[in-house]
């Protein structure tokens, strides 16, 4: 493994000149951390692999027993989840780390089956899925499975909501408190980096983590789930709401980046009302305004995936976005040419501003 | 900090902070230098998305503009209007001050215009929509922009267009892949011949992928179910295994990893159909020879991985 090791030393060095550095230990845990040669095709191939596997297994294992009862369940259980809580405890590989992910996965369904076996409420289910993934991430805080563990969190809380019949707890709500977290693990990374160092690789999954789950939402959430589509009690102002949060975190992201480039003579309305504006059709549709920000926010903050799979979902929102819309097509028309003169209009304007300063 | 300076990334800068003296100022520093955007970037980045999202806006709006009318117009109106909107977009591409990027965006539009002007002509004449007649037709003109312009995008939507039109055609996925891995073949070709306008290992990875999917699916549902997709053939058979042992073949000799991680979980899904359709009635068989076939891959792509010098994931 030694060819494709990240090489700190040098480049540390050549950024912080005056800084003393373990680089043993520097280097071993960036090369744990990091994306190098290989690693994704590695763990992609033993996390799809172990499903399969395990799958497999518990087919043939459904062979031999007809009706399983509880006990097998727990017995199954115990061992997968006791497997992967020993596996993230004791080895730090990240090949190891997708097994023991596949393996938590079966762990969960295999105590889901036992309780529902057992004849549960689905709620009593969901609430010791939310506890038990909860817990998982605690003791793992590792890539595969913290980032899978908050979109299990984010459904859990869903169901949840959903078996519990809470008229004003909806989906919609969930989704406001993620986006929240999410822009706070955003912009809060700069001070978790500085203060709390030891934690920013974990603070870095749960960003994503977040963002996938939001993103599983708003790519998936609206489509064919009648009981979460259709909420009669489920007050119409949540929509609004959830536009206005998003437009407040966007206006928060750009005045943090204009206090950043303020001794760089940017004018506020080049950081904060242009960019701010592109929000205007976010009003149509609140898909559109998530990956707009989540694009921006990983875009200043230069997240590859981030930045790659928020773009991907602006482009399936903009799409999506002309089945949702029930204006007329004049209407649509008028507002698109009116917006689209208005940013040519700043785009010539800001490139006479730029020339005039050459 | 020079903007061309090579940065370091996230998991570097932390792990440096987490093993050196360096202050918390010092730490803020090295995120504000290597993990933030810059000024100019920043600007640079306003400037596109006013320019992209003005001209986008603009022609959704004309679209909808015409669409709102689009039942009124006469139809030699209709063949004006996209080709003024064809014209529009083409001109500017050969006018020589515009910049290489920007004639290949333009050039982009301009293909997918041929498209909504065929579009047009099967609505005028009623000749039906979306056949292979007419997306061969729409690849025909649009073939010469493809090869000439040489712009990634372009060539995805031509790709697209081929796979959509061999599938409306033959009505299986076999022509598809064999396709993609031609493609494939082609394109490694062309980049061994012209390195200095290679195309990136992202876009023969979009490429590969959906292949592999295809030939999977369509091989081990063919050995499941003789009904499903027709009966099992041992052409298309001798096929899928010289296009699965050519990409092999290739990626070994090329380094790269996630075709061989591809290719391992293919075989390993098609074997099972095969085991499974046989020993229906015990799982453990398939069951072990997937561990043992998913350990066996494993423990090769860590030997490839740690022989490999210049490879590519």
């Amino acid at each position: 493994m030694e060819k494709h090791k990240i090489n700190l030393a040098e480049h540390g060095k050549m950024c912080f000149p005056e800084a003393v550095f373990e680089e043993p230990k520097a280097e071993k845990e960036a090369n744990y951390h990091g994306a190098h040669f290989g690693i994704r095709a590695l763990e992609y191939l033993v996390f799809v692999g172990t499903l399969l596997t395990l799958g497999l297994f518990t087919a043939a294992m459904f062979q031999i027993m007809k009706h399983p009862t509880v006990e097998f369940y727990c017995l199954m259980a115990g061992i997968l989840i006791g497997t992967t809580i020993l596996l993230h405890l004791l080895v730090k590989q990240r090949l190891v780390d997708a097994l023991a992910t596949g393996i938590a996965v079966f762990g969960i369904m295999s105590l889901d089956a036992a309780m529902f076996t057992s004849n549960w409420a689905d709620r009593h289910v969901g609430l010791v899925d939310l506890f038990l993934i909860i817990a998982l991430i605690l003791i793992s805080r590792k890539n595969l499975l913290t980032i899978l563990g908050i979109v299990g969190i984010f459904w859990s809380v869903n169901w949840i909501f959903d078996e519990y019949q809470l008229h004003f707890y909806t989906i919609k709500l969930v989704v406001m408190l993620f986006t929240l977290i999410l822009a706070i693990l955003v912009y809060l990374e700069e001070g978790i980096l500085m203060r709390f160092t030891k934690w920013s690789y974990f603070f870095n999954y749960l960003k994503h983590g977040f963002f996938v789950a939001l993103t599983s939402y708003y790519v998936f959430g609206f489509i064919h789930w009648p009981r979460w589509y259709v909420r009669p009690m489920e007050p119409a102002w949540y929509g609004i709401a959830m536009y206005v949060e998003i437009l407040l975190l966007a206006l928060a992201l750009f005045i943090w980046q204009y206090q950043r480039m303020k001794d760089q003579r940017i004018p506020l309305w080049l950081v904060v009302f242009i960019p701010l504006s592109l929000f205007l059709l976010g009003v149509f549709s609140v898909k559109i305004a998530f990956f707009l920000l989540a694009f921006l926010a990983f875009l200043f903050t230069r997240s590859i995936f981030g930045i790659v799979a928020s773009a991907l979902g602006l482009i399936y929102a903009v799409f999506h976005f002309y089945y949702e819309l029930e204006w007329t097509l004049m209407h649509k028309s008028l507002f698109f040419m009116g917006l689209g003169a208005l940013y040519l209009a700043l785009y010539f304007v800001l490139t006479a501003k730029k020339g005039s300063h050459e | 900090m020079e903007q061309h300076e090579r940065r370091l990334s996230r998991t570097e800068l932390t792990a440096l902070a987490n093993h050196s003296d360096l202050s918390p100022e010092q730490k803020k520093q090295g995120f504000r230098d290597h993990i933030l955007i810059h000024r100019t970037e920043y600007q640079q980045f306003l400037q596109w998305v006013l320019l992209v999202g003005g001209i986008g806006l603009l022609a959704f709006g004309l679209i909808f503009f015409f669409a709102f009318n689009w039942r009124d117009i006469p139809a030699n109106w209709k063949f004006a209007t996209v080709w003024i909107f064809l014209l529009g977009f083409l001109i500017p591409s050969f006018l020589p001050k515009t910049p290489l990027l920007t004639k290949q965006l333009l050039i982009t539009i301009s293909s997918i215009l041929v498209g909504v002007l065929f579009a047009v002509f099967g609505q005028i004449y009623q000749t039906g929509a979306f056949t292979y007649q007419f997306i061969a037709l729409w690849l025909a003109l649009i073939s010469i922009w493809v090869f000439t312009t040489h712009f990634v995008p372009l060539w995805i939507l031509f790709h697209l267009l081929f796979c959509i039109a061999l599938y409306d055609y033959f009505d299986n996925f076999f022509a598809v892949y064999v396709y993609l891995f031609g493609a494939v073949a082609l394109t490694v070709l062309w980049n061994q011949w012209k390195p200095g306008k290679a195309f990136p290992y992202w876009y023969l990875l979009v490429l590969l992928t959906p292949a592999i999917v295809f030939c999977t699916a369509r091989t081990s549902v063919m050995i499941v179910d003789n009904r499903f997709m027709g009966q099992f053939s041992w052409t298309e058979f001798s096929v899928f295994i010289c296009c699965i042992v050519s990409l092999f073949c290739l990626a070994l000799f090329k380094k790269w990893l996630v075709p061989i991680a591809h290719i391992a979980l293919s075989l390993i899904i098609i074997l099972n159909a095969k085991v499974i359709s046989t020993w229906e009635d015990n799982l453990f068989i398939p069951a072990f020879l997937t561990l043992g076939a998913l350990v066996g891959s494993v423990f090769f792509l860590i030997y490839l991985r740690n022989t490999w010098k210049n490879g590519k994931a």
